[in-house]
């Protein structure tokens, strides 16, 4: 707060803090215009709401400690986790840049996990780091803004294991961010759903004409619209029916040019994620905000120059035996390597916990998959 | 409109920034949920599918501020805009979208056009655009009903129109930072960023 005093101070100095007048159609208090909370919250709370009623509802793999059943091994930590980040330098603000080269301060140092939003869980199957009494490390913005620039890497380190359901829902998050900010979608997924759900309101009662057309009103391509939609949705949907039949540590999205060269290419890495289920894992809407928020001070899936439109695919690496039958093996697939890939690299610190860390296990027995449907992009 | 392809005027430069600010001061209501959803209707704008308000008091609201804003960055005496979100019921600030404003002063003495293309600049501006919208994945959830404020930092000595009235900062206490991509006109440069109240509870 001192410093807060300080800037009002200095800001009271040179200059003058107004505001829009009240009028009579407005509150008694001042220019405020409000409302209730309202359907658009529903959407943005898709990400987080389902922590409230958070269980491993697709994960069907067993601790093997517990189980002799599983198919599904556990995945293990890697040795030098504590390489990746425990920088806890103080914060300096930093000189803005022009657009491409914005760079990112934090003016309040904080505790990572206290950014993990506790939301009202039914069940109280899963913890908070902050009922757990963990603390996460919290990595410096500009550090997690350079290590993007300069070696196209992110990584999110959480204060102890994720569930299965949790890591499927990461990279189905990630696939829907990748494919927005990397302009292959004019709007957001949520923001998609909406309007479909608007126009299948509308078309049932009126707009033959709109329909004949094939464009709304405003210009946007119904028919295309639709189509990425379902794409995206079938391939969220085999995701899901993969991660519920395997531990899947890496997943590729690979934008334009093909399987061997794209034009860009994300990975998604979660060798170092340790999976847990019920009380033993963390809450996977306050992890997803953590994600997002790494992601968005690492700047790296934005570009202000325009991006051409190109067709998405989604390769993951899954046990030879799972048994899946939507994505298909490839067996002989390998990482493209004359692409710079740019890597969301998400993993556990269990020391954290007081767990002993495993050592890595060989992914001899993994082999990569490819979903049998592409996203292609529209812009409008 | 004192745009050419080439270049652009302080004129040019206010327009663009002023309708930055509509359609930017929009997303954030739309996103944020201050308002209904269905109060919006989507437009296209800077190559990308934007919401705007529909809700007859808001649109009028939001143009006599943009009108009186475009005003103050020809006159390069606007320093800052910031949309403040607050709980109706305790009046706590949850949120603040603060834009910083630099102006280059220079630009009043002399009409010759900058070369910076407007292309270049929208292109710039949707990228912040996307990046409000990408918010929306990490703020936490706003799960009271909410006001907005827009609050106008302006040079000491300008005098107050008559329709505006002195404010406080409407600070957050205890709050967490997060900068947004800043873009440029040349003549002016706005920067984003957005605070939110602190979640921890312990």
């Amino acid at each position: 707060m001192e410093e807060g005093s300080k800037r009002i101070e200095f800001e009271r100095a040179n200059m003058t803090v107004i505001k829009h007048c009240k009028t009579n159609e407005v509150s008694n208090n001042s220019t405020i215009i409000h409302t209730d909370q309202c359907t658009s919250h529903e959407e943005e709370s898709k990400v987080s709401s389902d922590g409230e009623k958070e269980r491993n509802i697709v994960c069907q793999v067993d601790d093997p400690e517990s189980s002799a059943k599983s198919k599904v091994e556990n995945v293990y930590l890697l040795d030098n986790i504590g390489e990746s980040e425990r920088d806890r330098e103080s914060l300096t603000p930093s000189e803005d840049k022009e657009n491409r080269n914005s760079s990112i301060h934090v003016r309040t140092d904080h505790d990572g996990c206290q950014q993990m939003e506790a939301l009202a869980s039914s069940s109280g199957s899963q913890r908070d780091c902050e009922s757990s009494g963990v603390s996460a490390d919290h990595i410096d913005d500009e550090e997690i803004f350079r290590r993007a620039r300069e070696e196209g890497r992110v990584n999110v380190v959480f204060p102890g294991r994720i569930t299965q359901e949790g890591c499927c829902r990461f990279v189905c998050e990630l696939l829907k961010c990748v494919l927005y900010q990397r302009q292959q979608m004019p709007m957001t997924y949520d923001q998609m759903v909406f309007l479909q759900k608007q126009q299948h309101n509308a078309t049932q009662t009126e707009d033959v004409i709109i329909r004949r057309s094939g464009k709304t009103s405003e210009g946007l391509d119904r028919r295309r619209c639709q189509r990425t939609l379902q794409e995206l949705d079938e391939v969220l949907a085999h995701l899901e029916t993969l991660f519920s039949l395997s531990q899947v540590p890496r997943v590729l999205f690979m934008l334009g040019g093909s399987t061997i060269l794209p034009t860009e290419l994300y990975e998604v890495n979660m060798e170092a994620v340790a999976v847990g289920a019920g009380e033993n894992s963390l809450r996977t809407s306050a992890c997803l905000r953590q994600l997002f928020r790494t992601l968005f001070v690492a700047d790296l899936l934005s570009d202000a120059k325009s991006v051409r439109l190109m067709t998405t695919t989604v390769m993951a690496l899954g046990h030879r035996d799972c048994g899946v039958t939507g994505f298909k093996p490839k067996m002989d697939f390998k990482v493209p390597t004359k692409v710079r890939r740019q890597v969301i690299s998400i993993a556990s610190d269990l020391s954290l916990t007081g767990e002993l860390q495993k050592r890595k296990r060989d992914l001899e027995d993994y082999i990569w998959f490819q979903a049998p449907v592409t996203v292609k992009g529209f812009c409008k | 409109m004192s745009k050419t392809l080439k270049g652009i005027t302080l004129k040019g430069s206010a327009e663009l920034v002023a309708e930055f600010f509509s359609f930017g001061i929009n997303s954030i209501l739309y996103q944020r949920g201050i308002y209904p959803a269905e109060t919006f209707t989507r437009v296209t704008q800077y190559d990308m599918s934007l919401q705007l308000t529909t809700d007859a008091k808001l649109k009028n609201y939001l143009t006599n501020v943009i009108s009186q804003l475009k005003e103050w960055l020809f006159d390069c005496t606007v320093q800052k805009l910031v949309v403040v979100i607050t709980c109706l019921e305790t009046n706590e600030v949850l949120e603040r979208w603060q834009f910083d404003i630099e102006c280059d002063k220079t630009a009043k003495e002399s009409s010759a056009p900058r070369e910076k293309s407007i292309k270049a600049i929208q292109e710039e501006i949707r990228s912040v655009i996307r990046q409000i919208t990408a918010t929306v994945t990490f703020l936490p959830l706003l799960e009271t009903a909410c006001a907005f404020d827009l609050l106008i930092y302006t040079d000491k000595d300008l005098e107050v129109p008559e329709q505006w009235e002195e404010s406080g900062p409407q600070l957050i206490d205890q709050s967490e930072e997060v900068r947004l991509r800043s873009f440029t006109t040349t003549i002016h440069k706005v920067k984003s960023m957005v605070a939110y109240k602190r979640t921890n509870s312990t």
